[in-house]
């Protein structure tokens, strides 16, 4: 066995692609990477969310130099809406709330296994609290 | 062998694979010298009060410190004798072991977290991290 074996960082690799695989043959998963694919190939609803993202930046920069004028708000509402509308938008936002529901549980399982919060670390912004 | 039990393997089978895999993910990060140089790292920390106490003194100002931040009531002072205890604290070697240790894992957790959202294209982290964002040590 090699050092590098003996560390244990390539059994935890090689353990995490089988939990990929595992995890690519669930059906909420497939039904997520799917509606992520035609998500983002649709210009359509890539546009409409591009303006909502446009939006709301500007609406931020207008909180924080207080000219935030009303209809402002109204525009990031509106944009909102337009997207939400958007049939695509719509499923892929449910299929990634039900990937992240199971994912959440897969956390569960590993985090009460280390007794430390897996995603919470590997997610956690560099010293935000610092 | 059941005659009635159907071939195609169903949601649950197939969500109960997935989720012993990740049991046997989190076994194998549990084993790794990563892992355990962390907890070693933690029960010295935990083992050593002077520190320890230090540490919670320290957390429970840093915490009035933000929320006097917060309210925009913050005193410049408190906030420099803050990071100067946070310098004398980190440099102790109990503590500069942990926080060492603690680095190391979460460079571990984030290949591995960025090998799943990258294959899935979900980021895992972002997805489980608890919804607060900001959180402490």
């Amino acid at each position: 066995m090699s050092l590098l074996e003996s560390n244990g960082r390539s059994a935890v690799l090689g353990r995490t692609r089988e939990f990929v695989t595992a995890l690519k043959a669930i059906p909420s998963i497939q039904r997520f990477v799917a509606a992520q694919h035609r998500f983002q190939a649709d210009p359509e609803v890539q546009r409409l969310l591009a303006d909502v993202q446009h939006k709301a930046e500007t609406f931020q920069r207008g909180q924080q130099s207080g000219t935030l004028r009303e209809e402002q708000i109204q525009q990031v509402r509106d944009a909102q809406a337009r997207f939400y509308d958007h049939p695509l938008a719509q499923e892929f936002l449910q299929a990634r709330d039900a990937a992240a529901t199971f994912l959440q549980e897969t956390n569960g399982v590993i985090s009460e296994i280390l007794g430390v919060d897996f995603g919470g670390r590997a997610g956690r912004v560099r010293g935000c609290c610092e | 062998m059941s005659a009635s039990k159907p071939a195609v393997v169903d949601r649950a089978d197939l969500e109960a694979a997935a989720l012993e895999t990740a049991r046997v993910l989190g076994r194998a990060i549990g084993e790794s010298s990563v892992f355990r140089a962390f907890e070693g790292a933690q029960e010295t920390l935990v083992a050593d009060e002077e520190v320890s106490r230090r540490l919670r003194a320290y957390q429970t100002r840093q915490q009035e410190i933000w929320l006097a931040r917060s309210w925009g009531g913050a005193d410049p002072l408190q906030e420099q004798a803050l990071d100067e205890e946070w310098r004398t604290l980190s440099a102790m070697p109990t503590l500069r072991a942990y926080l060492r240790a603690q680095e190391e894992l979460t460079a571990l957790l984030r290949e591995v977290a960025g090998i799943i959202s990258q294959e899935i294209g979900i980021d895992y982290g972002a997805t489980c991290a608890p919804a607060s964002g900001c959180c402490c040590c």
